[in-house]
């Protein structure tokens, strides 16, 4: 299952938080700083997976991350979920971003952060994982747009 | 007054970088009104900027009520954002989840199917025992919904459903076991998904399911059910033994057919952690060798991190596996990434054997001995000193593995053990020169003692390890081990080197040493000089050396009575009177004299013999001691807690010299009177010695006084006047 799914910029500032463990905030603050401090030291060539951070649930946790200019999309994850499975769907993600908002940059996920939670809702529910084509989750998120 | 927007208010969090906590607080005491407000545009608004305010860390657990007033809002954008908050903000402690149940089921039943899916997706969030139970039959009518957008959101909901209720899941399996075949893809993903996480908790209750499953492989174009089908098979795999023959020609078919690695990776993963590996043919496990080597030279570090990982499990199972990894592990020591580095110096161990050791240590040498100026791989290696620990670590490790048997060559090893005393940045330096002890006390060989005698003056005459950066850094405590066991083994010290290596001891550099290695060069300087004594062939003509050496040694030991350290000087000064007795009393031409050396050698007798902790198993227990017995009740507990948490160690101990008391003979009366005669004549000889004739006081009054004649003196404190200073 997922976890929580993170997007923060270089310096840590969160710009989103979906936390599907129902944490009250400073757990969730916590668990994101935690998060921010095991990623920042890592460089670019470096592989995209963090294990047992005691804090996030030890060894049965993974960090899984891709680092987009400025921003981190993070998945915490645990064992049942296929390590590069994980890279693939953080893909789908940001290729819905990207078509949603045309041509995403940071400043859209700043401004439009509550349309970045529902388009995270057609891709993952509840921590499941939802949809993993990209098109399906763009089509649900724009007839929702639409409805007044 | 105007409200501000959500955008309104990023933007203000934006423009007062300085004083964000201070905006943000008058925001809260804004949207505290506004989210009252009876106007249903002011108050979803609000609840938007608070779930904002949200994410930064501001509670909004006090708005609870607020947000099923704006679910409950008939504008689908409101509701949006009312399900967002609560699934951001509510948990199972949220007492107004009761007021939700009928407005949870209104919009499940809703025309609308965004509707119907928001409230599933909220649910998947907020669902507790009641939710659940109450709301379990409509799940199950919508498992039938006509649209595939709502059918797979009810399948994962349910997984949620199932672990506040688990009796639905005796309901819904039969349903669930439908949505297997279903016709859309995203249905059978999500219900493929959820039994997976089922599984994981009770395997062996989904294994009627494995013949659809196995179909939904076989015909299976998505690469993300692909993956969590193999992964469903390596949870089932060990339930079930006949599963393994249908399912590893399967895997075998797949694995050599697909061109998506992430699916290649799971089959490789899944049948090695499900231990289904153990099961396949010789074809099959050449195959999977093939492709974990292509894994660990891949150009994406992902797949050379897994690839590893997925190795260091395959070893468990196949330990003679390695032997096909061995070069390409080793390169993977100056991986670009350090993360990899790490892996591949975990799988370090397993593939040492007794022809592979000495050139795996020879590698991980080479990367200790770089230069700090040296880099290669983008990676300066020398600034690393968590890695490098962890290089010195693993030599250590493989080398002393099962008491020393995979070394070939013990010269070799001391060599080594020797240069990496010269090896900067480590934290473990310590652990080095345990281990040269270790070793060099185990050896008893006689050429092999005469090597390493020979490596240890080496050492003891190294200027560079008198250098400030290895005094600082601790390595220069090697000397430690090597000035004791210098003295410890003189007799295989050449002779004619002994001189030489009495200078080397009294060298001035000894003054920067630590005071424990200062202590083991007092005590080394004494016993090489006795076997010095003892072992030269004195004449008239050579007395002069006799004479040049002693004066000098004692010289140099000034240099050690400078010393702040009172052990030192303790030390020292001992050594010294000693020296300074045999100056005056001993005559190295006369062969009489060498007994006083003598004496004084046999100080230094005993061997030392490495003994396991587990050694005081072997003694014998005396049949009248009944260890049975318990002598005291409460102890026993406490007496378990010690003996789990030393029962793994594995420690030895140094058996000093074993002493035969030699039968004293009991003194006669006559003999004592005598004695004590001696003593008291001696103490009134003696001028330091003051006498005690006039004291009445028994002599143990100083241990017991008299609690009233304890002069009391009354201390007052005025605090306000003195300043405290705390450091």
């Amino acid at each position: 299952m997922i976890q929580a799914v993170y997007i923060f910029n270089n310096q840590g500032k969160p710009r989103l938080i979906a936390d599907y463990r129902n944490l009250d905030v400073q757990k969730s603050q916590e668990f994101l700083k935690e998060t921010y401090n095991l990623i920042k030291i890592r460089k670019d060539n470096q592989c995209n997976f963090i294990e047992g951070s005691k804090l996030l649930g030890g060894a049965n946790t993974k960090i899984i991350y891709r680092h987009y200019a400025t921003l981190y999309f993070v998945f915490v994850v645990d064992s049942s979920e296929s390590e590069l499975g994980i890279l693939d769907l953080i893909q789908v993600l940001v290729e819905s971003l990207d078509k949603c908002f045309e041509n995403v940059c940071e400043l859209d996920i700043v401004f439009k952060c509550d349309q970045v939670h529902y388009i995270l809702d057609e891709i993952i529910s509840g921590g499941m994982v939802l949809e993993t084509k990209y098109n399906e989750v763009v089509y649900a998120f724009n007839e929702q747009s639409k409805i007044k | 007054m105007f409200e501000k927007s959500l955008a309104d208010l990023i933007r203000g969090i934006r423009a007062n970088k300085k004083g964000e906590e201070d905006y943000i607080a008058s925001c809260l005491e804004e949207i505290t009104t506004e989210i009252k407000s009876n106007d249903i545009d002011i108050k979803a608004v609000a609840l938007q900027k608070l779930t904002y305010l949200n994410m930064l860390g501001y509670d909004m657990s006090w708005a609870s009520f607020h947000v099923v007033e704006v679910m409950s809002s008939q504008k689908f954008q409101y509701k949006r954002i009312g399900y967002l908050a609560a699934a951001q903000s509510f948990n199972k402690d949220t007492d107004v989840l009761m007021l939700c149940t009928n407005l949870i089921k209104k919009d499940l039943t809703s025309n609308k199917m965004y509707e119907t899916a928001l409230a599933l997706n909220g649910l998947s969030q907020i669902v507790t025992p009641d939710l659940a139970r109450d709301l379990i039959d409509d799940l199950l009518r919508m498992m039938n919904h006509s649209q595939p957008y709502i059918r797979k959101r009810v399948v994962v909901l349910l997984y949620k459903v199932f672990l506040q209720y688990p009796e639905a899941l005796i309901m819904a399996y039969p349903k669930l076991k439908e949505k297997l075949e279903d016709e859309h893809t995203s249905v059978v993903i999500a219900t493929v998904s959820v039994i997976c996480e089922l599984a994981t908790h009770n395997p062996r209750n989904y294994l009627p399911l494995v013949p659809q499953l196995y179909n939904i492989l076989s015909n299976c174009s998505n690469n993300w059910l692909s993956i969590k089908i193999v992964k469903l098979f390596a949870l089932l795999a060990p339930e079930e033994p006949r599963l393994a023959k249908k399912i590893l020609p399967a895997f075998g078919l797949l694995l050599e057919g697909t061109s998506a690695t992430s699916f290649a990776y799971e089959i490789l993963n899944s049948m090695i952690k499900s231990g289904l590996i153990k099961q396949a043919n010789q074809a099959l496990i050449s195959l999977c060798v093939e492709k974990l080597k292509e894994f660990i030279i891949d150009r994406d570090a992902n797949l050379r991190y897994l690839g590893l990982s997925a190795l260091s499990e395959l070893v468990v199972i196949f330990p003679k596996v390695i032997g096909a990894f061995t070069d390409i592990v080793l390169e993977r020591l100056d991986d670009i990434d350090l993360t990899i580095r790490r892996k591949a110096l975990d799988l370090i161990p397993s593939m040492v054997t007794k022809p592979t050791l000495i050139p795996i240590v020879d590698k991980l040498m080479s990367y200790l001995i770089k230069d700090e100026d040296e880099w290669f791989n983008n990676i300066n290696i020398f600034t690393d000193k968590e890695y490098r620990s962890c290089i010195v670590n693993n030599i250590l490790n493989i080398c002393s593995k099962d008491k020393y048997a995979n070394i070939s060559n013990f010269q070799w090893y001391i060599c080594t053990l020797c240069n990496i005393s010269f090896v900067e940045n480590i934290y473990n330096v310590d652990n080095v020169a345990n281990q040269l002890m270790d070793v060099c006390i185990r050896l008893k060989d006689t050429p092999l003692r005469k090597f390493i005698m020979e490596k240890m003056i080496e050492l003891l005459k190294n200027k560079v390890i008198f250098e400030k950066k290895f005094i600082k850094a601790g390595n220069s405590n090697v000397l430690y081990v090597a000035s004791y066991l210098l003295g410890e083994f003189r007799n295989s010290i050449d002779i004619e080197n002994v001189e030489d290596l009495l200078f080397s001891l009294t060298s001035s550099e000894a003054k920067e040493l630590s005071d424990i290695v200062q202590n083991n060069y007092i005590i080394a300087i004494l016993k090489i000089y006795i076997y010095w004594l003892l072992k030269s062939d004195f004449n008239e003509s050579s007395i002069d050396a006799f004479k040049q050496i002693t004066t000098m040694i004692m010289q140099k030991l000034q240099l050690f009575m400078n010393n702040s350290g009172i052990e030192v000087q303790d030390r020292a000064n001992l050594v010294l009177e000693i020296l300074n007795k045999i100056y005056e009393q001993y005559d190295p031409i006369n062969d009489v004299d060498k007994d006083l050396i003598k004496s004084i050698d046999s100080l230094f007798d005993g061997e030392l013999k490495p003994v396991a902790i587990k050694a005081q198993k072997m003694v014998p227990v005396p049949n009248e001691l009944d260890l049975d017995h318990v002598i005291n009740e409460e102890a026993q507990e406490m007496l378990n807690e010690i003996e789990s948490s030393f029962a793994d160690e594995s420690r030895y101990f140094w058996m000093s010299r074993v002493i035969n008391p030699k039968q004293i003979k009991e003194p006669t009366k006559q003999e004592l009177r005598e004695a004590r005669k001696k003593r008291e004549q001696s103490k009134k000889d003696n001028l330091f010695y003051l006498d005690d004739e006039d004291d009445e006081k028994p002599q143990n009054s100083f241990y017991e006084p008299d609690i009233d004649e304890i002069p009391i003196v009354k201390f007052t404190y005025d605090f306000g006047k003195i300043n405290i200073i705390l450091i």
